[in-house]
């Protein structure tokens, strides 16, 4: 009795303290003024993960890239509109035959230690990245270079692929041609690091990081900030405006939004679904806020060695019976309903491909031809047995996958979730005749449309263990396209092909297409010179800010509210990073 | 008496290396890798073959093992898979970090929840009592991610009284960083032990020795700490061990919500990687500080009451 009397005391009382977290955004303090651009200055800025190294030759996750570009120049870089344009390279040009890939590079180029950049170092730090003893994680993107192996076997110490032919001047040789050779080379790895680096990976070098780029590492508290500052002989002219940048992890999102509120933050890129719903909504912020473009694709492997993903039938049934705009709306905003394997955020996506779509009739009929057909109305038919679907325990996953259990069951397909952590979800759902059918997804690795389709439908990328192509999807049309798009340096041939994959993808059905996640990225005020890249997130390097209206802002932030605030006026004196 | 401490010290050492041994074989045999989680989920298979044998997660088990337990011997816990850092180096930032967050929790747990206990005993069945044991079953049922939310935004978001979060760079900024996820952590524990203390105190106030001690004409705050708190905070002692213990291995949600580096988010990080030498680094802290806890707990039992001392057991 007493029990029950004290839980709606218990739950008021719980009620009353989440609703009171609940409450509207505070209004932006500092105002945007139409000002000439103005060097100095310090933001800060925050994510949730670690990040666990910034060296360039194995730092290749979405946490340490934006950092590494402010710590690293690259040779190239991928411009607004998808083209390769050159960041250390004044020039590039590939050869007619595609075997040959010639880079000027900019004169007197200064690392952070002051020594000149040449194109020796490019060489020195593309072969101390792809060295047998650096656990680089993506060694095999540079295969094609002339050389490779002998190096990669010890045989010789040095890649003969890689020539710099002068200080400036450096040349790849490639054994065949390679159409995504000059996205390769945006990636960090061919990034120039100072010679202190040395020839081989060093894990300390991370902690003392020297490079060619806008921003030099100033200190790195493991788990805790990144601090960075203006690296004043930086080669382009006038940049960066900013004195420094403090990066700080493993801040929870909502920290995030409420640091930010209080002008602790300067920029949210990783803000929850519905804080950055309350920011587009509220006039007063909308107009410092954008979205980024997806720059990935999830959904649903279906593996065609079992049954009855052995059924092309079932596949298209599968992929017709899933409700996206239904997805969509789990995040509204968020999560974005996905036509194609290609992102809107990489380069090669088609805005006007017709890609799998929610069609409930068809996905009944497709069952019937199958041979499952069902009644919806008395529940009868369909598949009889309950299938597994292997979900990696990422929250919005096993969200998407209760969805996904109504939306087929509705055609007759009961599934059973096994959520289970992503490690082990990998494993598993790499082997041949293991993981019937799960959520998938891939990110984008370099900008190309291959990297959508090469590690995850070809047959190449089908392996007894650790399989990227988890649907064990061969398909003899697909393979000849995708060999045919590596080697094909014509950009309109390219397009034709990769859309021609992307038509195989949604036919064959090897996956059901579903989603891709986007950012909705908020600034302060007087914060300038940012929008969202729609390839490169968190861009950050060339922001400049509006001192006075910061200075302003800020002392309006950190108002004491009330007499109780002593402590907090001791410590915004200095506010702990 | 010493051989009876030799014995604990050996029995503990066999602990903690069973634990230890349980932790790598179950790490060994999970079906993930640690190899795939190093180099990310969508490095090539190539690449990650090469990863792993660079790690020598290419050798058979036994070899691994081998290699793990001379390395322990010679006071190696090797290198992070993640960080590429030795693992001694990893643990020396983050033990301290810890422990001060532990001890000032404990401090907080014990200190608060005697008080409300020991009130609550004295004020029973009135409304102090029924005040404390409700706030204690709100303290008790509440998990502690509502509670350092709820903490956190009304401290440091709305008065902005305490820093959000983060471990600062001085003193004065690491005490006010402390503050939050202590009292995240103090509360919840402050609330269990006042319900226990409260009930151990009316049992003890009950005893015939107190009222012996009152009818001497001691003062009455005399024989509540003295006569009565020493006898119910007894037991506290174990379970102030075993939470000091607990908390050594990292509050996990707590150094999570309020940016705490100390060993609990280390071991949340670890796990997820799958970055095996900081998982067993972590084990052997947190199995080592119980098991020290524990003969601490053992000599405060002792010291707190002398019968204990000539008894044969400690126990």
């Amino acid at each position: 009795m007493r029990s029950t009397h004290a839980r709606p005391e218990v739950a008021a009382l719980a009620a009353a303290l989440v609703g009171a977290c609940s409450s509207p955004l505070a209004a932006p303090r500092g105002h945007r003024r139409d000002i000439p651009i103005q060097r100095g200055g310090t933001i800060t800025v925050a994510q949730y993960v670690n990040v666990r190294s910034v060296d360039p030759a194995v730092a290749f996750d979405e946490g340490s890239d934006p950092i590494v570009r402010l710590l690293f120049a690259r040779l190239l870089r991928v411009s607004e509109s998808g083209a390769f344009e050159g960041e250390l390279a004044r020039s590039f040009r590939v050869t007619d035959d595609g075997l040959r890939v010639l880079v000027q590079m900019h004169p007197g180029v200064r690392f952070h230690d002051g020594s000149v950049v040449s194109a020796r170092d490019v060489k020195r730090s593309l072969e101390r990245a792809l060295h047998p003893d650096t656990p680089c994680p993506a060694v095999s993107f540079f295969d094609r270079l002339v050389g490779f192996d002998d190096f990669r076997q010890g045989k010789s110490d040095q890649i003969a692929g890689v020539v710099a032919a002068s200080d400036v001047d450096l040349e790849f040789r490639l054994r065949e041609p390679d159409a995504t050779f000059l996205a390769t080379l945006t990636l960090s790895f061919a990034s120039p690091v100072c010679p202190s680096a040395g020839a081989t990976f060093d894990p300390s070098f991370s902690v003392h990081a020297c490079g060619a780029g806008p921003f030099r590492l100033v200190r790195w508290q493991d788990q805790d900030a990144i601090v960075l500052a203006r690296h004043e002989s930086y080669f382009e002219p006038g940049l960066p405006y900013l004195d420094g940048i403090t990066w700080l992890f493993g801040m929870q999102t909502t920290t995030q939004r409420f640091r930010f509120e209080q002008g602790r933050l300067d920029f949210v890129h990783e803000l929850s679904a519905a804080d950055s719903a309350a920011f587009r909504n509220d006039p007063r912020w909308a107009p410092f806020g954008a979205w980024n473009e997806p720059r990935s694709t999830r959904g649903i492997f279906m593996n065609t060695r079992m049954p009855p993903f052995d059924r092309l039938e079932v596949r298209q049934a599968v992929a017709a019976a899933i409700d996206r705009e239904q997805v969509g709306m789990l995040r509204a905003g968020t999560v974005v309903p996905a036509r194609s394997m290609v992102p809107p955020g990489v380069v090669g996506h088609d805005p006007d491909f017709q890609g799998q779509r929610f069609d409930l009739p068809r996905a009944l009929d497709l069952m019937r031809q199958a041979g499952f057909a069902y009644d919806p109305a008395t529940g009868r038919g369909g598949y009889p047995d309950p299938i597994d679907y292997f979900v990696a325990a990422e929250s919005f996953e096993v969200q998407a996958a209760e969805l996904y259990q109504q939306h087929l069951a509705r055609i007759g397909i009961r599934i059973r979730l096994r959520s289970m952590a992503w490690t082990a979800w990998l494993a598993q759902t790499g082997r041949p005749m293991q993981a019937p059918m799960g959520g998938d997804g891939w990110s984008a690795d370099f900008d190309d449309p291959s990297n959508f389709f090469d590690p995850i439908f070809s047959t190449s990328a089908i392996q007894d263990d650790e399989s990227q192509n988890r649907s064990f999807f061969s398909n003899a049309e697909l393979d000849a396209v995708l060999a045919r798009g590596r080697r094909e340096m014509s950009p309109a041939v390219r397009r034709a092909l990769y859309r021609r994959a992307d038509e195989i993808v949604r036919d064959q059905a090897p996956w059901a297409v579903v989603f891709g996640y986007r950012y909705y990225d908020v600034w302060q005020p007087y914060l300038h010179g940012y929008r969202p890249h729609p390839r490169v997130q968190q861009r950050l390097a060339f922001v400049w800010l509006d001192l006075e209206e910061k200075r302003l802002a800020l002392r309006a932030k950190n108002a004491p509210p009330g007499s109780l605030n002593v402590l907090a006026l001791a410590l915004s004196r200095r506010p702990p990073p | 008496m010493i051989r009876r401490a030799v014995i604990r010290f050996g029995s503990s050492l066999a602990v903690v290396w069973i634990v230890l041994t349980v932790t790598f074989l179950v790490s060994h045999s999970l079906p993930s890798d640690p190899a795939r989680a190093m180099a990310g989920p969508q490095a090539r298979p190539a690449d990650v073959a090469r990863i792993r044998a660079q790690l020598g997660f290419d050798r058979p088990l036994i070899i691994q093992y081998a290699r793990y337990v001379d390395q322990l011997a010679h006071g190696d816990l090797g290198m992070s898979y993640q960080r590429r850092k030795p693992v001694t180096k990893i643990l020396a930032e983050r033990i301290p970090r810890t422990a001060m967050l532990a001890i000032a929790a404990i401090f907080v747990q014990v200190s608060a929840g005697t008080a409300i206990g020991v009130m609550a005993a004295l004020r029973r069945g009135r409304s102090l009592d029924h005040g404390a044991v409700a706030l204690a079953l709100i303290g008790v049922s509440a998990p502690t991610f509502l509670t350092g939310v709820v903490l956190q935004y009304w401290f440091a978001y709305r008065m902005r009284l305490l820093p959000l979060d983060g471990f600062g760079s001085t003193v004065a900024e690491r005490a006010a960083c402390m503050v939050l996820p202590v009292l995240t952590l103090g509360l919840f524990g402050a609330a269990y032990y006042a319900r226990f203390v409260r009930d151990e105190m009316i049992n003890v106030l009950s005893q015939d020795f107190i009222r012996a001690a009152r009818a001497r004409g001691l003062r009455p705050s005399r024989v509540v700490l003295v006569h009565a708190l020493r006898n119910a905070i007894l037991p506290l002692v174990t379970i102030m061990a075993m939470d000091l213990g607990a908390l050594m291995g990292g509050a996990v949600v707590t150094e999570k919500l309020f940016r705490w580096p100390g060993m609990g988010s280390l071991s949340v990080d670890a796990v997820l990687a799958r970055d095996v030498p900081v998982v067993m680094g972590v084990v052997l802290v947190s199995s080592l500080s119980v098991v020290v806890a524990n003969f601490l707990a053992d000599v405060a039992y002792g010291l707190l009451d002398p019968r204990l001392q000539s008894s044969p057991r400690v126990r």
